[in-house]
């Protein structure tokens, strides 16, 4: 396969493109962004795979300068950055990296949870700078046993809930159709979800339907007391609107991994004591990159076997 | 209006101020009485005055609070017959030299008592509903930029105020703390030494509290030693308001047959959250992370380094009591193996057990200290331990400082020989090494695991409800074992 061309978005993960290297033909196209047309041109031939991520994935423009491309595995479980409909009428493949990395993200969540709600951050921030010797520190408020709101309860949502469930927290969800099998409680308004949740968590996948789905209506009908955790995309949340309820108060509390235009986090959160801001993180671990890794290469070295793809998704 | 010749006007010596100041208040003394006064010599030394010029005076007209009239004054006016005082008190006044030389003696009699009352009243509202301080605040422009002015108190009834019962407190928390967070307190009447700073504590307890039952710890102030057990020699009960007791002489108290009681176990779920948060913020470089995006470095330098995931990860719990078992209950829905060590192994527990904490620590990936601090737990964390542990090992403490040889996790954290370090207390609070501030892998957080309104909430409940139960001879509700 050593002959076959492989594309790689962005720098990701240094792992899989040493990974790449060994097995395929990798061409590194953020090496040559000023002549990057004409690079395209002179390799487009030979291009038969892409392997993109939440940062920069296979775009309908790139899918078009490439003719001979085949396969689209993506270092990322969102698919927001591909444009499937293209792939899906040129028949061309895509894979994602589902279920390695649930388990990183939900722990991320009730991470971010208990730093904005218990001010971790904010009182690491309160020590370091000296500040206990004048005094204690504010309070917080407790995790244990508030309501918490899922908006999508896919494998991400539900392991969020799992462990949400071990800190005695009532689980309520809002999803497209009611799931079977849990013993959570449905919403199928997410007004109703926000009103009846004290966090409400991010956790579905970015699509036309799920774009600003956390707005100015849902942020109020959550509440100055509320707190609102985002590990899915940033668009899922309106976050001019975002930013203003924090500044205003009109919402107690925030924790983000993702925003509308990364790595641009607005200005205004970097001075707010009730937000936690991380950068996009989720997945960030040693072991789940590899593990990422691992299956697109998988992914890739199927197809080319012609055998059927680990994760598909079209 | 006619005036009498100035030689017919009864003499009288005016002991106080210039004559004058009679003009504006009392013109009638002025008019029916001639004023002898020093001032009017003021050449001439006081004892030399009267030795000269009052050796005939009969009256002395004096006001409170000035001149003493004393027997030196008295010897020198050999002819008094009577002391007339422009005053309600007479403690100016040698009275008994007056008894013993028949000397009469007129005051202001009651003519001051209305005013003299309404301003006591007054002294007590201002107090009480802090009506000065107040007043100071408006006029100096705070209350648009501070907002409200803090909560005065509500007068009491005086039966009220002598039926609470006295209790004993160590600890100063502001009074608006305990108005807020544990009102039903106030049904109790206290006794703090911090209200007696010049008196050293056990002279205090020695002259203050020798009749009382009840000491109520609030927070976690200095030891309760023997010395001051010594001092209380009606004590029963000692309520604390911590989970942990270290700070009482549980050995002293065994034998005295004080009974101890703690905050049970109204911390444990916001302890254990704290536990498990500081856990995944070390793994996860939560707080470093935030720090990374609010220095504006991401669209800068990039993609943040990479965490270690938490699921698979063995957690290795040092005491297995309410904390422990709220900890462990929370970190298997992550995906961790638990293994523990405690005193002793617990029958009814089915996670792995080491009775040695190094044998646990060699186990382990992340260790975390849920146990009391005792004598046989002081430094249990130690160099072999956090050798055993290893230099991608991470250590979590909600428990005590003083479970820790904090120099030499220090060292190890700083040498790279552990990985990381989540810690609530230290060993010297409020003081944290400074070492320990360049360090991404560990996160720190000023003893807050408790500071949240429902810890509080159910501390307030189980305070209130032990002592109720201590003073009507039921059983208490949060008693500590001695050992």
């Amino acid at each position: 396969m050593e002959s076959i061309g492989v594309l790689m978005t962005c720098p990701m993960s240094n792992y899989l493109e040493e990974e790449l290297e060994k097995k395929f033909k990798l061409f590194k196209i953020w090496k040559h962004t000023d002549q990057k047309d004409q690079f395209l041109k002179e390799n487009s031939q030979s291009i038969r795979a892409i392997v993109g991520n939440a940062a920069v994935g296979a775009s309908s423009e790139l899918i078009d300068s490439l003719p001979k491309l085949e396969i689209v595995s993506s270092y990322s479980v969102g698919l927001d950055k591909i444009d499937l409909n293209k792939c899906k009428e040129k028949g061309i493949r895509v894979s994602n990296t589902p279920d390695v990395l649930t388990d990183d993200v939900a722990d991320l969540a009730i991470a971010l949870i208990l730093s904005t709600l218990r001010r971790i951050c904010e009182s690491d921030r309160y020590v370091r700078n000296g500040l206990w010797k004048k005094g204690d520190f504010k309070l917080s408020t407790k995790f244990t046993g508030k309501s918490v709101g899922i908006i999508g309860l896919g494998r991400i949502g539900a392991a969020i809930a799992e462990r949400a469930a071990a800190f005695d927290c009532p689980i309520s969800y809002f999803s497209r159709s009611e799931k079977p099998n849990t013993n959570y409680k449905y919403y199928s308004n997410i007004l109703d979800l926000a009103a009846n949740c004290q966090i409400l968590v991010v956790a579905c996948a970015l699509t036309e339907e799920t774009r600003h789905i956390v707005n100015r209506q849902v942020i109020d009908a959550l509440g100055p007391k509320g707190v609102v955790i985002n590990i899915g995309r940033g668009p899922h949340i309106d976050e001019p609107e975002l930013v203003s309820a924090l500044v205003e108060g009109r919402l107690g509390g925030a924790g983000l991994d993702v925003y509308e235009n990364e790595p641009e986090v607005p200005e205004e959160l970097l001075g707010l004591d009730n937000v936690v801001l991380l950068p996009h993180v989720g997945s960030g671990t040693f072991e789940t990159r590899n593990a990422m890794a691992d299956l697109v290469i998988g992914n890739l070295e199927a197809y080319f076997s012609n055998k059927p793809l680990l994760t598909p998704v079209v | 209006m006619a005036e009498m010749q100035e030689q017919e006007l009864p003499l009288v010596l005016f002991i106080g101020p210039p004559p004058s100041t009679l003009r504006t208040f009392f013109p009638k003394i002025l008019q029916q009485f001639k004023i002898l006064s020093p001032f009017d010599y003021p050449t001439t030394p006081f004892h030399e005055f009267l030795k000269s010029h009052a050796q005939e005076i009969k009256v002395i007209l004096c006001l409170s609070g000035s001149v003493p009239i004393n027997l030196e004054i008295l010897s020198c006016v050999p002819s008094l017959e009577c002391i007339v005082n422009m005053g309600a008190g007479v403690n100016h006044i040698d009275l008994s030299e007056c008894k013993r030389r028949g000397v009469s003696i007129c005051n202001a009699g009651t003519v001051f008592s209305e005013d003299v009352a309404d301003c006591a009243v007054g002294l007590l509202l201002d107090v009480l509903r802090r009506v000065s301080a107040s007043n100071q605040y408006v006029r100096s422009g705070l209350w648009p930029l501070k907002g409200e002015y803090h909560l005065g108190h509500k007068e009491r009834h005086e039966s009220n105020q002598e039926s609470r019962t006295l209790i004993l407190v160590f600890g100063t928390p502001p009074k608006q703390f305990i108005e807020t967070f544990f009102p039903k307190l106030l049904q109790y009447q206290f006794l703090n030494p911090t209200d007696y700073p010049n008196i050293p504590l056990l002279e205090f307890l020695k002259t203050h509290a020798q009749s009382l039952s009840v000491l109520l710890i609030i927070g976690d102030p200095e030891p309760v030693t023997s010395d001051i057990l010594d001092s209380l020699p009606c004590l029963k009960c000692i309520v604390c308001t911590s989970a942990g007791v270290n700070h009482v002489d549980l050995t002293e108290c065994k034998r005295k047959g004080i009974v101890v009681t703690n905050a049970g176990t109204v911390y444990s779920e916001d302890v254990a959250d704290c536990a498990v948060s500081l856990l995944l913020n070390v793994l996860r470089k939560v707080s470093a992370s935030d720090r990374y995006v609010r220095s504006g470095l991401w669209p800068l330098k990039g993609e943040y380094s990479l965490g270690h995931k938490v699921g698979g990860k063995r957690v290795g719990i040092i005491g297995l009591g309410s904390i422990g078992s709220e900890v462990a209950k929370r970190i298997q829905a992550f995906g961790c193996s638990i293994a523990y060590s405690s005193r002793k192994k617990k029958e009814s527990v089915s996670f792995p057990y080491y009775s040695s904490v190094c044998d646990l620590a060699a186990n382990s990936d992340i260790l975390i200290l849920c146990c009391a601090l005792t004598d046989e737990t002081h430094h249990i964390i130690n160099k072999d331990v956090l050798s055993a542990l290893g230099k991608d090992g991470v250590i979590v403490n909600i428990g005590r400082g003083a479970l820790v040889d904090e120099k030499e996790l220090v060292r190890c954290l700083v040498e790279g020989e552990i990985g990381g370090a989540g810690l609530d207390v230290f060993e010297n609070e409020p003081h944290v090494p400074k070492e320990l501030f360049e360090l991404d892998n560990v996160v720190m957080t000023p003893h807050s695991a408790v500071i949240t309104p429902e810890s509080f909430s159910a501390l307030h409940e189980l305070a209130v409800a032990n002592l109720e139960a201590f003073f009507s001879n039921k059983p208490l509700l949060s008693q500590v074992d001695y050992e």
